[in-house]
């Protein structure tokens, strides 16, 4: 297991109260996309649609890398990795 | 006047942009969508620099809460209550009298999205929904046409050049359009015009940098700033190889497939939307959202939002009637403003 940092952006970060960051501990992406299902459910409706898949506005980067295409479960993480999500953003 | 030659001297001076820069900025010619806070900062970028041709384009008109960011626009404009479009051409044409300002009041859809980007070399969005969007995407990639994906929300925003063929577009990064409601808009969120200006910044330079040739200055991926929290990132992003728009030529917004359908109620004064992603709006956080605009409140079945002369009638799914209006431009501006599309 590792631990890992996960970063929101302003308009996520307001339905955890304002907090735009946060530690779990996982070993794959499967493993951290399950315990933010599991922990923080008020996020979780805005990220994943209703069968657990990332929603398709829904941005995830493991450090830099867009995991879009990517099989989570392949995904292995390692202490001090950080996880970003991000939605599209419409206003203009 | 002052000659075209000192006018952009610091310009000239610019390596990557240099006279044969100049030239090409000169002879550009640019499509922007959208006229509210990202467009006029852009169409000013683009204007100072002297795009020879600028084809400005919004279906709105200039009210009062648009100042704050909206920089082309003044008090004036809103007592005189000019369209966006027409209200930028005075400004730009007052900023730079050399170039061609082409103000166009319209709504952009599928039906005119062909005469909209007709003759141009170069998109650049300034629009505030998703909807539109997709839309220019299809229509960019079936033509071939770079464009500049822009937004910005609270504070933090998105920036994303899509050169059809040669890198991610639009779908490739966001591949379905979120439903209604489920991000925000600078209606609900707030927006702060510093971020705006960054956004519309690097909308512009990402503009200069296609149209002078210089493809390998070009950012290779998504980037996202939020001033606010001091971040700036950029994310390189391949294409996505089973791309519905770029790699399978799937255009469903040009074909109007997946556009929202509107219908003027007859009799009624008003103008039903129906998305063209159903939602399942969460009304206790839409309620909380609207209140600081206007007298709100909602049961199990719908949400009624009053403001100005608008009442607009939510269901969970999306739809809405919005009261007040039978003109369709209207209303989808209403929605794309306080729902988000």
């Amino acid at each position: 297991m590792a631990t890992v940092r996960i970063e929101l952006p302003s308009l996520l970060s307001t339905l955890l109260s304002g907090q735009e960051q946060f530690d779990l501990s996982a070993g794959t992406l499967a493993e951290a996309l399950a315990a933010i299902r599991a922990d923080h459910p008020t996020l979780a409706v805005h990220v994943f649609d209703e069968s657990g898949e990332l929603r398709q506005h829904v941005l995830c980067f493991h450090n830099d890398v867009n995991t879009r295409w990517l099989n989570p479960h392949d995904i292995v993480l390692t202490d001090g990795d950080t996880l970003r999500f991000y939605q599209a953003v419409s206003g203009g | 006047m002052t000659q075209p030659a000192d006018r952009y001297s610091r310009q000239r001076l610019f390596p990557p942009i240099g006279d044969e820069g100049q030239t090409r900025i000169a002879n550009a010619r640019v499509a922007l969508i959208g006229c509210g806070a990202l467009g006029t900062h852009i169409a000013q970028h683009l204007a100072r620099a002297g795009v020879g041709y600028l084809r400005v384009v919004d279906r709105d008109f200039v009210e009062l809460d648009n100042l704050q960011r909206q920089v082309l626009f003044d008090e004036d404009d809103v007592r005189e209550g000019l369209p966006k479009a027409v209200a930028a051409e005075r400004k730009l044409s007052r900023i730079n009298s050399t170039i061609t300002i082409d103000a166009r009041v319209d709504d952009v859809t599928a039906r005119n999205i062909g005469s909209i980007l007709d003759a141009v070399d170069l998109v650049i969005d300034g629009t505030d929904n998703f909807e539109t969007r997709y839309l220019l995407n299809d229509a960019c990639v079936d033509r071939k046409l770079p464009w500049v994906y822009g937004g910005v929300v609270a504070s933090h925003g998105m920036v994303l050049a899509v050169r059809p063929g040669q890198s991610p577009c639009f779908a490739c990064v966001i591949p379905e359009m979120p439903p209604p409601g489920s991000t925000g808009t600078c209606d609900t969120a707030g927006v702060i015009g510093p971020a705006v200006g960054i956004v519309a910044a690097l909308e512009a330079t990402e503009a200069l940098k296609i149209i002078v040739g210089d493809h390998e200055s070009l950012s290779d991926g998504l980037t996202t700033i939020d001033p606010w929290r001091n971040q700036f990132r950029t994310f390189t992003m391949p294409r996505n190889p089973d791309c519905e728009v770029c790699a399978k030529g799937n255009y469903r917004f040009l074909r109007a497939e997946a556009t929202s359908a509107t219908s003027v109620l007859c009799g009624r004064n008003a103008v039903q939307i129906t998305p063209a992603t159903a939602g399942s709006i969460d009304f206790a956080q839409m309620e909380q959202q609207l209140s600081a605009h206007g007298s709100v409140k909602h049961n199990a079945y719908l949400l009624r939002f009053n403001v100005d002369e608008f009442e607009c009638t939510l269901f969970p799914d999306g739809r809405a009637v919005i009261k007040g209006t039978d003109e369709v431009e209207r209303a989808r501006a209403f929605y794309a403003k306080y729902i988000g599309s």
